[in-house]
């Protein structure tokens, strides 16, 4: 065999034509034959009839082989497609090594924009996203009691009364399961070192109501609950730990069941434990108690039960919803002295889990996504500024025969590349910082399923997708844009400003008004939040906290069983703790300002006709001992702070707050006037000082009446100690803690905090929020000027030749300045009117997050521009002046 | 063995095919003449078996193809045995031994007896 001539190979280059192979393949087999023929002595016509007629069906044999050849033509094809796309990365990867400036910020930038995307995700993919942790929890449902209209039931206490709670359940038909729990602190002591845990009092079916089983041993049966125990609200000898105490405090003692513990004294059996992920309602208390209501003791006071309910199938919270209602009509008619004007919703359980925190997540989501946008358009305008300066090599390409669709596919892969490793680096970024943030978080942070945030697979799998989107975004206009087929204009020489790069420099200013938008927008957004967390730190709590510590107590158990050990103790700690040094003052306070919800009390005069049922003005009150008001830095306005005078033997003596005395005593002293509380017995007292309105509950809400017990008279359980000190206050907390260990070393201190800290707390999510939204505005702020930056030293380049004619015309510098500049002041300006408007019109969906500020507030909307406008003329001052310094000459020649 | 008569027809096929191009290069319509030629004309394959057999040795990659010139110089596709190729048609000789062989061995046999 002898090869082929040259030329013949090169014309297979246009691509094999399997079905012409065959064709050739078979005439030359007939030609053989032929010539074999005429050897044997035919004629050639002869011959080549008898050839032909040999040779059979032809076309069957033609269409079978090129069916073969078909086939391996298609296989052939798939690999070389392989083939192409690593030829591809590779070459990607070589170009985008040879820039590595423009590599670096790129990938730097992608990496801000996919990481701050990414970390937030995380967030709001554990806390408003993931399952709730209870079989089928869409069925679940809380079951409230709320008076006048509903307002935000997310918010609401979540109170029901065990008296309505027994009717609820006998006439209402929605529901196959209904429970109800009360949490509080207890002491478990006995086995190790004192310790305040949260136990939850529960009623038996509550895990079966949950739909959850526990890792070991069993949970509460009807059988535990109806044995009564001396005293405290747990009934039986029971308990299910929680998997955190287990860990903890008994090292996962695989023999924990049957073990015993002591509750405030009580001798409790350990009979399950529950599983790590447990969550009621995402509380995560230490310990299960039986709670002991039965319809027999049931009392009408106090809407302290958390009521939970799992609906029937097929029914739906809103037809729950409507039996409760006609329910709660039913007991306001039968019981009006204690139902009037209240009435019941059922919320569904997630509402009321995440329900508080969703605007401030969905928020901030969007406010990454403006500034993974804003980053896309950075890199995309990168990308194009690239392209004009690779306009050689691609016209070169595109006349050896390339396809257009080749080259586009070959620049998006550079794209994929570097938003790839973005991605890398953003997810880097994100995981690091979703932990410091985490970790940074004060421990009562109001942040519902905190510790469920991670960066698992659902959160990879969902950087992965931006990333590929991301790349695509932002590189297919780029693209697609660089393939266009314009041969004369880039072969020609590139330095003088050619048409070809008229539409790009649209494209890109283009893009950067729309970068200058949208990092307004954040900027109001991050604007209006801060001012919001302003205005709710500058609000008067009411009390004063510097210098102020705080610890907190609870006296459980046998041993302050009664008002007697209860006083007896502070009568041992208050001294002692006077006489630390640099302390002022001393008092206890049975909840401290700012950290309990209400508890909707009441109190009314004597003297005038009982209110209205449904009309009773709520009431906050609280029981204080020592020198609580002079500790906590609270005025006295009137009257006096209870002293000696107010011991157990005395008249009940009330301290009122100003609230309640403008309610109940408008324009008169009320020093030396009545009041009476339902607790539930009737109790009256006397007024005999009126101090300082104390935001007891929220820093948001105004504050409500409050009257004040002297624990001398009436103690409590709940204790929280104030100490006021000249000094730093944390300084004081070891001994003031040894003060309570010597009083009763059996006592366990659950927290000592500063009450700035507590405070702060109060703030705390609000805080995060305009934290988070602020940063995002200064890196949108950052990307956007580094974007116009870039826009306006490319339309530098691109007017050398004219500003170099300017100059030798006569322009001054100043001239040249001002001509670059405005441009670039043009474009911002664009994109400053542009983001006005959109930021007008979206800033409504802040509302619920803003406190103190309009959605439209002037200082917030008049600042950002001016701030935006400045920064946007030093990022085109630069290079104008840059350009203005340029040499006419030089400029001309080149 | 083959299991239909048909099959061992299409595999008897490609075996001489392979084993005509283990003597060297050659195009379709030498391997066509050889196997004429050497079978005392006894065995005369038609272009319609052969080429798309042809094909399919080359799809299951036991021989390979080149176009060249032929000795009248007109292009023709020129086949040749590949490494797999040769390794196929040293089992298919044994596997033909051995059923021959076993053929021969029943054929001869006689029942006892007689």
């Amino acid at each position: 065999m002898r090869s082929e001539p040259i030329w013949r190979r090169y014309l297979r280059l246009l691509g094999s034509d399997p079905s012409a192979d065959v064709e050739d393949e078979l005439t030359f087999h007939l030609s053989m034959r032929v010539e074999d023929l005429m050897r044997r002595g035919l004629g050639e016509d002869q011959a080549r009839a008898q050839a032909e007629r040999e040779f059979g069906d032809v076309g069957r044999v033609r269409r079978e082989m090129k069916e073969i050849g078909e086939r391996r033509q298609r296989r052939s094809d798939r690999a070389q497609g392989w083939e192409s796309i690593w030829q591809d990365l590779r070459f990607a990867v070589r170009t985008l090594l040879r820039s590595p400036g423009f590599t670096m910020i790129a990938i730097l930038t992608l990496g801000l924009g996919i990481g701050a995307t990414t970390a937030i995700f995380t967030v709001v993919d554990a806390v408003l996203l993931r399952p709730l942790g209870a079989a089928d929890p869409e069925e679940l449902v809380i079951l409230t009691e709320y008076r006048n209209e509903a307002g935000d039931l997310s918010r609401a206490g979540g109170a029901a009364s065990p008296a309505n709670l027994f009717d609820w359940e006998s006439q209402s038909r929605s529901f196959s399961s209904m429970s109800y729990f009360v949490q509080w602190p207890q002491n478990l002591t006995g086995d190790g070192e004192p310790q305040e845990v949260q136990v939850q009092f529960s009623r038996g079916n509550l895990f079966s109501t949950l739909g959850v089983q526990p890792l070991l041993g069993r949970v509460f049966t009807a059988a535990d609950e109806l044995e009564p125990s001396g005293g405290g609200l747990g009934f039986g000898d029971v308990a299910v730990l929680s998997h955190r105490l287990w860990q903890s405090r008994y090292g996962g003692d695989p023999g924990i069941v049957g073990k015993r513990v002591l509750v405030n004294g009580e001798p409790r059996e350990v009979i399950g434990v529950m599983g790590p992920d447990f969550r009621v309602l995402d509380q995560k208390p230490d310990l299960w108690i039986p709670l002991g209501i039965t319809p027999g003791n049931r009392t009408s006071q106090g809407r302290f039960l958390v009521a939970l309910a799992r609906l029937k199938p097929g029914v739906g919270p809103a037809m729950a919803g409507e039996e409760m209602t006609a329910i709660a009509r039913r007991l306001e008619a039968e019981y009006p002295d204690y139902n009037t004007g209240w009435s019941v919703a059922a919320v569904p359980m997630r509402e009321k889990v995440i329900g508080q925190v969703r605007p401030a997540l969905l928020v901030l989501l969007g406010a990454v996504s403006l500034l993974l946008l804003i980053a896309c358009t950075n890199v995309a305008n990168l990308l194009l500024g690239r392209a004009t300066a690779r306009r050689q090599e691609t016209a070169v390409r595109l006349s050896l025969g390339a396809t257009r669709g080749r080259l586009v596919r070959q620049l998006l892969t550079e794209s994929l590349v570097l938003s790839l490793a973005g991605g890398l680096v953003g997810l880097t970024a994100a995981v690091l910082g979703t932990r410091a943030i985490v970790r940074s978080l004060p421990p009562t942070v109001q942040l519902p399923r905190l510790d469920t945030i991670s960066v698992d697979g659902r959160v990879l799998a969902f950087t992965l997708a931006i990333t590929i989107l991301t790349g695509i975004l932002f590189g297919l206009v780029p693209a697609l844009s660089a393939s266009r087929p314009d041969l004369q204009g880039a072969l020609r020489s590139v330095s003088r400003g050619s048409t070809a790069g008229s539409s790009t420099m649209r494209l890109r200013n283009g893009l950067v008004v729309a970068q200058v938008a949208l990092a307004l927008m954040l900027l109001v957004g991050a604007g209006l939040l801060m001012r919001s967390f302003q205005m709710l730190q500058a609000v008067d709590t009411g009390v004063d906290p510097r210098g102020v510590l705080t610890l907190r107590m609870s006296l459980g158990g046998e041993s302050y069983g009664t008002g007697e050990a209860r006083r007896g103790l502070l009568g041992q700690l208050l001294p002692a703790l006077q006489g630390l040094p640099g302390v002022q003052a001393v008092g206890t306070v049975s909840h401290l300002p700012l950290t309990e919800g209400k508890m909707g009390h009441l109190a009314y005069r004597p003297d005038l006709p009982p209110p209205a049922p449904g009309e009773e003005p709520s009431v906050d009150i609280r029981i204080v001992g020592g020198e609580y008001f002079a500790a906590q830095g609270v005025p006295l306005m009137a009257g006096r702070t209870f002293d000696e005078r107010d011991h157990v033997d005395a008249a009940p003596a009330f301290i009122i707050n100003q609230a309640l005395a403008r309610q109940q005593f408008p324009g008169e002293d009320p020093v030396g006037k009545r009041l009476v509380y339902p607790w539930p017995d009737l109790i009256e007292g006397v007024i005999v000082g009126v101090v300082g309105d104390v935001r007891e509950t929220s820093v948001v809400e105004s504050p409500s009446p409050a009257l004040y017990r002297s624990f001398s008279q009436w103690t409590a359980t709940n204790l929280n100690v104030v100490i006021r000190t000249a000094g730093d206050p944390l300084a004081l907390a070891g001994a003031a803690r040894a003060a309570v260990q010597q009083a009763d070393p059996n006592l366990p201190v659950a927290s000592i905090r500063t009450m700035e800290e507590v405070v702060a707390e109060a703030t705390a999510r609000s805080r995060m929020s305009s934290y988070l939204l602020g940063t995002f505005a200064v890196l949108a702020l950052l990307l956007a000027a580094i974007g116009l930056y870039g826009v306006v030293a490319y339309a530098v380049t691109q007017r050398k030749g004219e500003i170099g004619v300017r100059v030798a015309l006569g322009a001054s510098r100043g001239n040249i300045l001002r001509l670059i500049v405005g441009q670039g002041m043009l474009l911002t300006m664009l994109g400053v009117g542009v983001g006005l408007l959109l930021a007008l019109a979206l800033s409504g969906l802040l509302r619920s997050l803003l406190f103190g500020v309009t959605a439209t507030d002037a200082v917030t909307f008049i600042t950002v521009p001016v701030v935006l406008a400045g920064v946007a003329l030093i990022a085109s001052y630069l290079p104008a002046s840059r350009a203005a310094r340029s040499d006419p000459v030089s400029a001309l020649r080149a | 063995m083959p299991r239909n008569i048909i099959e061992s027809v299409q595999g008897t096929l490609d075996f001489l095919i392979l084993k005509t191009l283990s003597w060297g290069q050659m195009h379709g319509y030498a391997v066509a003449r050889w196997i004429f030629d050497n079978s005392s004309e006894e065995l005369q394959i038609e272009e319609g078996t052969l080429y798309p057999a042809l094909h399919r040795l080359e799809d299951r990659g036991w021989i390979e193809a080149e176009w060249g010139l032929s000795e009248n110089n007109r292009r023709a596709k020129f086949y040749r045995l590949t490494a797999s190729g040769r390794q196929e048609l040293t089992e298919r000789v044994s596997s033909w031994h051995r059923f021959t062989s076993a053929v021969n061995r029943v054929l001869a046999a006689v029942p006892e007896g007689v």
